[in-house]
């Protein structure tokens, strides 16, 4: 595995990082939230400032943000092109014999493009500065409120943890099958779309086999242990909100203020 | 010298906090038609070494010359080259996916463009090599044992009649008969074909047994490479990749201290052993 998968945690110690996952989750959820009430050039720069500030405080690489743009980039493209073509409001910016392009089009498309970079930015941030474990220990907490009305947050927690810990070793499995298949000569590279999907069931059948094999050993192991669902169960690590995470709500607050102050 | 690694580095996820590098200036040679045993602890960079030499990975820098191919950072189009050389990975058997054994074994020869009766000899032909019964061609492979299904897996290289068949901890896993037979499977097969055999293990009995080439690494490194007798008469380097020297060569060691005449301790076979010691026997000493 040559590549960083989107979304990955990346294990280094900064301010983002030892933030409790709470609040990081407030804070970006809100943030997503907020990123659609901007309305105009200033509001959408002081969001990217805020982007940008998170950024410089996870001391994660800049390229492995951008690489994580890669993922939506084509999505970007595609209504930017979109917006170009079909939006006909305001004047004319460009007219050519088979395309006009107005206004509006330039200004929707800039719009949409900005608001997915923001999105993904903010994603990103999670996401690389959120171990999966804190990450679902904080879904849990924040979640258990709903137990009043029979959620089953614990549940829930415990499946994605499970799901998101499970990513990277099914990922080494599809790595290795790939390999033992090429190895005796399969072709992935080559052919029509038909060939190439047919080409995988090579790669789909063991990897489907060895993750019931995982789910059945991993549940046997569970149990062995003595497990029996959240009631009664308490944690070695208890989530503390410190005076860190109460300054991240307050920019919160003090960001939302200011874009309502200034979109028009 | 048909097989040779110049100075070959590979580093995983470069460019990421996950960079790491597997590989540091590799400079081995292998022999064709050798047996060749590529020896470490894990994480010393023996699984990486032979995926370059099975053509799955390419070299961060350095040159990979296997006869007329020469393999590099921007090799490409290695398909022709990976139909000469058959993997087989460690627990093989997780790669079973047909819905036969005979169809799974046949896979390989299928890739390789082998018309319908090449398949099916091909097949048959594997399939006595490991010791399977013939009945067993239309079963479903994943109705069969461990040990059985590890064997269609061997089975499905060894029918593509690779040049070169590496074979990752072939072993792993499987109880001492089941170590035993493979091994002899393997003896055999190498001895027929006359193919180069490139076998990762960190079990010394199964390196010092049938191997004439070991390559010692430690660290991404080769420390040592040469013959068995070679590699095992020099324990500090063995010690410093946390390895040791094989149960025979241990025993006849500590039979030694109480001998006036010692016994070789370039014997790795079990069989010739019992025979020194026999003969000894009979002269009386």
């Amino acid at each position: 595995m040559n590549s960083v998968m989107i979304g990955q945690y990346i294990p280094i110690d900064s301010w983002l990082h030892r933030l409790d996952p709470r609040s990081k989750c407030i804070f970006v959820f809100c943030m997503l939230i907020l990123i659609f009430f901007a309305n105009n050039v200033e509001t959408y720069t002081l969001l990217l400032l805020v982007g940008l500030m998170g950024v410089a405080l996870s001391r994660i690489s800049v390229l492995l943000f951008l690489r994580s743009m890669k993922l939506i980039i084509w999505m970007i493209l595609f209504t930017t092109l979109f917006h170009l073509i079909f939006t006909q409001s305001g004047s004319i910016v460009l007219q050519t014999p088979i395309l006009t392009i107005y206004e509006e089009g330039v200004r929707q498309a800039a719009i949409i493009s900005v608001r997915f970079i923001l999105l993904m930015i903010f994603a990103s941030l999670l996401m690389f500065t959120t171990s999966p474990i804190d990450l679902t220990d904080g879904l849990e907490s924040l979640l258990s409120p709903l137990r009043r009305w029979r959620f089953p947050a614990h549940e829930f927690a415990m499946m994605m943890s499970i799901a998101l810990r499970f990513i990277p070793t099914l990922w080494a499995e599809t790595d290795k099958i790939i390999k033992a298949q090429k190895a005796r000569g399969a072709d992935f590279e080559s052919g029509n779309v038909y060939r190439r999907v047919k080409a995988y069931i090579p790669v789909l059948i063991p990897l489907m086999i060895s993750s019931f094999r995982r789910a059945e050993d991993l549940a046997t192991a569970m149990e062995a242990r003595g497990y029996a669902g959240g009631v009664g169960r308490t944690k070695l690590r208890v989530l503390s909100i410190r005076r860190a995470d109460i300054l991240l709500l307050v920019c919160f607050a003090i960001v939302a203020t200011a874009l309502f102050w200034m979109r028009k | 010298m048909e097989i040779s690694f110049q100075d070959i580095t590979y580093t995983y996820s470069i460019g990421t906090p996950f960079e790491h590098r597997a590989l540091q200036a590799i400079q081995v040679q292998f022999n064709q038609g050798d047996y060749v045993a590529v020896i470490g602890k894990t994480g010393s960079g023996k699984s990486t070494l032979v995926q370059l030499l099975a053509g799955l990975l390419l070299p961060t820098s350095g040159v990979l010359q296997v006869w007329d191919t020469r393999i590099h950072s921007r090799s490409k189009k290695l398909g022709e080259y990976r139909k000469k050389v058959g993997v087989v990975f460690q627990y093989p058997e997780h790669q079973l996916f047909e819905e036969t054994v005979a169809k799974d074994i046949g896979f390989g020869p299928k890739n390789l463009g082998c018309d319908v009766a090449e398949i099916e000899h091909r097949v048959s032909e594997a399939m006595s090599w490991v010791g399977l019964s013939p009945d067993l061609r239309d079963r479903s492979p994943f109705e069969l044992s461990g040990g059985q299904m590890r064997r269609v897996a061997i089975a499905g290289v060894l029918a593509m009649r690779p040049d070169i068949l590496i074979l990752d901890e072939p072993t792993a896993g499987l109880d001492f008969r089941g170590q035993r037979d493979l091994l002899s499977i393997l003896k055999r097969f190498h001895q027929h074909f006359g193919c180069t055999v490139v076998h990762v293990t960190h079990n010394m009995n199964e390196a010092a047994e049938l191997a004439e080439q070991i390559v010692l690494m430690s660290d991404g490194k080769v420390i040592a490479t040469g013959r068995p007798v070679d590699i095992f008469r020099n324990l500090p380097n063995l010690q410093v990749s946390g390895l040791d020297v094989p149960d025979v060569t241990k025993w006849i060691m500590s039979l030694n201290q109480k001998l006036s005449t010692p016994i070789s301790t370039e014997i790795y076979e079990l069989s010739t052993l019992v025979d020194e010691l026999i003969h000894r026997g009979r002269r009386g000493s």
